[in-house]
């Protein structure tokens, strides 16, 4: 039960999709639709503190739209014959990837999971409130954008066990959705440029998400992380922006509407800003191209203003929609706000422009010069730095350039090339100004290419389908299909050169994840003995954080106290040998915290002689056991081992 | 049922699609049959032996002989190396018993065989089978590609403090026909996608090209 539930799930989207169908949206586009009115229906929802409800209003409806479908739908209209390569393709793939993950069984296996994303979807799943609400007495989890985890909520309703293959294949299951609808624009009638562009876009997040060969099993489409997902999205949003440019029917438009909502509510602020760069390029297109904005100026300005402000309000609504409820929603619960911010948002354009005058600010200057350097460097993709992934980017459509007959669709690719540019330079500025007022200061160009992939991604999809759409505007749309075919070898080649099938989704082996779920289950028996409003503390001496992570997830729904450092104990330590593990106290200080803070029981993860040294006068037994009760004794406490006590 | 055959006598694509697809097959199919006569024929000649090895003839990293002749693992990457590409290797299997730390399984083992004078390599590398039978130790075997001479790397486990208990590995042991025609990832990938590809290639042809006209005549 617990495994097919995903099927439930699955069926239920395809439900949603078809009746998107039905009402006359594009099939490439109708599952991305479905899965982003599931995610946002779900954060709606979840924000509100009904997400058990919102799941079972789901599958009724679903169930309905069932029947309906079958008893009119499919009669009336002959459903099944509207459907595309686009539809075929998310079916398919989806399909596939449930059945290898079934079998294969993944588990988490990266710090960020176990401190963010893999945490959090744990929590939704065991609490069936939000994350944000759930108790687990550590601020981490909640600074996650729901959007993923709202989506993998319903896919792991039904059943008790948190599974985290199944959350893998939630998540893509939705990057199918954004890879289906980039065929949106040109796959009627061009199966065969429908299929090589499906085949590029599947692979792309291999090409800029790897800058080696891989040492161990690729993360991609193998993780719950929020970046590949949301570069799939910018792409998607673009395709669907195209799709629509010029029409009036809301069926085209609907979509990108529910695309650009979703976008702002899957990574950090990253999310929003691209969903405002979406809504840019859309204003350029529609302003300057009389073929869709009408042939006065006047008119295609307010076409124009509508598209910019449409896009705006709707990232805008998200974001801060999102962040109004974090910020209630976590003073609620009394978890700690603990965050990577120390600047508070609103400061920010002021301080910047003062930085900038003055040049005063180190900080300012060392990442105004650093930004530049990693860009034309740091040899981030396969296809090597970023002024080279430019390059590349640029080269794809300067051919749909040349491969355009007609003067608009030419203008509609300069144009293009043109406002990404802009967006990529203002997305560049706002990474920067993140590492200057946001990150601390000794994460100065963390994780800068997990916030450049998102960008490449996208505008790398994008340029791809300007380029697979000129097939409708070329003069000869056989040049336009061989290109595109050429292209999709050359990517394979390049991919399979570098990524070993072993190391894919496609062909990774169970075994590679043994040493993960052994630890899980040795954790997991160690929790079972334990009651599930305990509060442990976790002795770990050799840990750098990830353990701590490791464990406050394996032994969900029983609570892990932060331990004197938690998952930032790689930082606080001073000794690399783990001598001086704790070493700003004392044991009488050690009991008091225990006291005070009413931890329950404690958990030696790994102890050495130096730590009993110090702390064996605590121990009941002088210490060597795995489990400790606390049992208060006059004014101090003494740890009485717990072994057979369950 | 009409709507379905006049829909498929309507699409060219699809018959193109089976075609190309059933053309890969049936070459898929021709590959595995000639590695499995291959083998065969090494076999006859004698260029392809069964051997019986102990775990002595193996260079060992990070296995600590014990004193009642079993071996510790004393790193998360033990390793049992067979130098030697003059010799011809299809198959390995390998009897072995875990224990220490309370588990009786290893967490994974594995196998790399490079050609000579490469290293290896995540491109190389097979994962065993388990196959255990009451009163025996448990056989852990491995296929590799046919015709081949390798320098072997086997990976007993990826756990440190564990005790390995090795019985007879032997060397090409006779294999199961079937297990010619285990497809590995990176070919069930490349049947998947080439065959797809060369449809579309196929379809920019023009239509009146004639062996592709004659198909669509002969259905309608």
């Amino acid at each position: 039960m617990d495994s097919a539930r995903i099927l439930l799930f699955f069926a239920a989207l395809i439900v949603y999709a078809l009746l998107a169908v039905h009402i006359g949206l594009r099939p490439a586009a109708a599952p991305l639709f479905a899965v982003c009115g599931t995610t946002l229906w779900f954060v709606l929802l979840g924000c509100l503190g009904f997400l058990p409800f919102a799941a079972i209003c789901y599958y009724l409806l679903a169930a309905g739209g069932l029947v309906y479908l079958l008893f009119c739908g499919i009669k009336a209209k002959r459903l099944p014959f509207q459907l595309s390569y686009g539809f075929g393709f998310f079916v398919l793939a989806s399909l596939v990837v449930i059945g290898i993950l079934w079998v294969r069984q993944p588990v988490f296996s990266t710090w960020d999971e176990f401190s963010f994303w893999g945490t959090a979807a744990k929590l939704t799943k065991l609490y069936n409130v939000f994350y944000t609400q759930a108790p687990v007495g550590w601020g981490w989890p909640a600074t996650q954008m729901p959007a993923l985890i709202a989506f993998g909520y319903p896919a792991q309703f039904f059943g008790t066990a948190f599974l985290p293959w199944q959350t893998y294949a939630a998540c893509d299951i939705f990057q199918f959705a954004a890879l289906a609808a980039l065929l949106a624009p040109f796959e009627n009638k061009n199966w065969n440029v429908a299929l090589p562009v499906s085949l590029i876009a599947l692979l792309s997040p291999y090409i800029f998400t790897h800058y080696a060969a891989p040492v161990k099993v690729s993360a991609v489409y193998l993780d719950s992380l929020g970046d590949v997902p949301l570069g799939l999205l910018f792409g998607a949003a673009l395709a669907l922006y195209y799709d629509a440019a010029g029409r009036k029917s809301w069926q085209r438009w609907l979509p990108l509407l529910l695309c650009l909502l979703t976008m702002a509510l899957v990574k950090d602020h990253v999310g929003m800003a691209l969903a405002l760069v979406v809504a840019g390029i859309a204003f350029c297109d529609t302003l300057l191209r009389p073929a869709v904005g009408g042939a006065h100026f006047k008119q295609r300005l307010c076409k124009a203003l509508v598209c910019l402000l449409v896009g705006i309000a709707l990232a805008v609504v998200a974001y801060l929609g999102w962040r109004f409820y974090w910020t209630h929603a976590v003073a609620a619960t009394g978890g700690s706000t603990a965050s990577t911010e120390n600047t508070s948002l609103g400061a920010v354009p002021g301080l910047f422009i003062q930085n900038m005058l003055h040049g005063d600010n180190a900080v300012f200057n060392q990442v105004m010069q650093g930004m530049p350097a990693l860009f034309f460097s740091s040899s981030i993709t396969l296809l090597g730095s970023g002024v080279r992934v430019v390059a590349v980017i640029m080269a794809l459509l300067v051919v749909a350039f040349v491969l355009n007959q007609e003067k608009a669709a030419r203008l509609r690719v300069v144009l293009f090339a043109g406002a990404s540019s802009v967006g990529f330079l203002a997305y560049n500025l706002l990474i920067a100004v993140s590492y200057i007022y946001i990150f601390r200061e000794d994460q100065l160009f963390s994780s800068y290419e997990r916030y450049m992939y998102p960008y490449y991604i996208g505008w790398f999809l994008a340029a791809l389908v300007l380029l697979a759409a000129a097939v409708h505007y070329a003069a000869r749309p056989v040049l336009v299909r061989g290109a595109v075919l050429l292209l999709s070898a050359a990517v394979c080649l390049r991919v399979a050169q570098v990524v070993p099938a072993s190391y894919t989704v496609w062909g990774f082996n169970k075994a590679e994840y043994a040493n993960q779920r052994a630890f899980s289950a040795a954790m997991q028996e160690v929790a079972s003995r334990l009651q599930s409003d305990d509060l442990v503390f976790v002795v770990s001496v050799n840990d750098d954080g990830s353990r701590w992570f490791r464990i406050c997830y394996d032994f969900l729904p029983v609570q892990v106290d932060y331990s004197f450092g938690g998952g930032l104990l790689a930082e606080t330590r001073t000794d690399a040998n783990g001598e001086a593990y704790l070493h700003e106290y004392t044991a009488e200080e050690w009991a008091e915290y225990l006291l005070e803070n009413d931890v329950t029981a404690v958990f030696i993860d790994d102890a050495n002689d130096a730590f009993y040294q110090r702390y064996g006068s605590l121990f009941s037994d002088g210490g060597g056991q795995a489990l400790y009760r606390v049992v208060q004794q006059g004014a101090g406490v003494q740890l009485q081992p717990l072994e057979g006590e369950a | 049922m009409k709507v379905l055959k006049a829909w498929l006598n309507n699409h060219r694509t699809i018959r193109l699609l089976v075609l190309c697809y059933a053309v890969a097959l049936v070459l898929a199919l021709c590959v595995h049959v000639g590695r499995f006569i291959y083998s065969q024929i090494l076999r006859t000649t004698g260029a392809l032996q069964t051997l019986q090895l102990t775990i002595e003839d193996f260079g060992l990293i990070d296995l600590y002989l014990l004193e009642d002749g079993s071996y510790a693992t004393i790193s998360a990457d033990p390793q049992m190396l067979l130098r030697n590409t003059a010799l011809r290797v299809e198959s390995v299997t390998m009897e072995m018993q875990v224990s220490g730390d309370g588990v009786t399984v290893p967490l994974m083992v594995s196998a790399y065989y490079a050609n000579e004078g490469e290293g290896y390599s995540a491109r190389q590398i097979v994962y065993a089978a388990c196959e255990s039978t009451e009163g025996s130790l448990p056989l852990y075997s491995f296929s590799l590609p046919v015709g081949g001479a390798y320098n072997l790397r086997i990976d007993p486990d990826i756990a440190a403090g564990r005790m390995l208990t090795f019985g007879t590995i032997t060397i090409n042991a006779p294999r199961t026909l079937g297990s010619y025609f285990v497809p590995t990832a990176g070919e069930a990938w490349l049947l998947l996608v080439v065959p797809a590809l060369l449809a579309c290639g196929l379809s920019l042809l023009p239509s009146n090209w004639r062996p592709l006209q004659r198909r669509g005549a002969a259905h309608g």
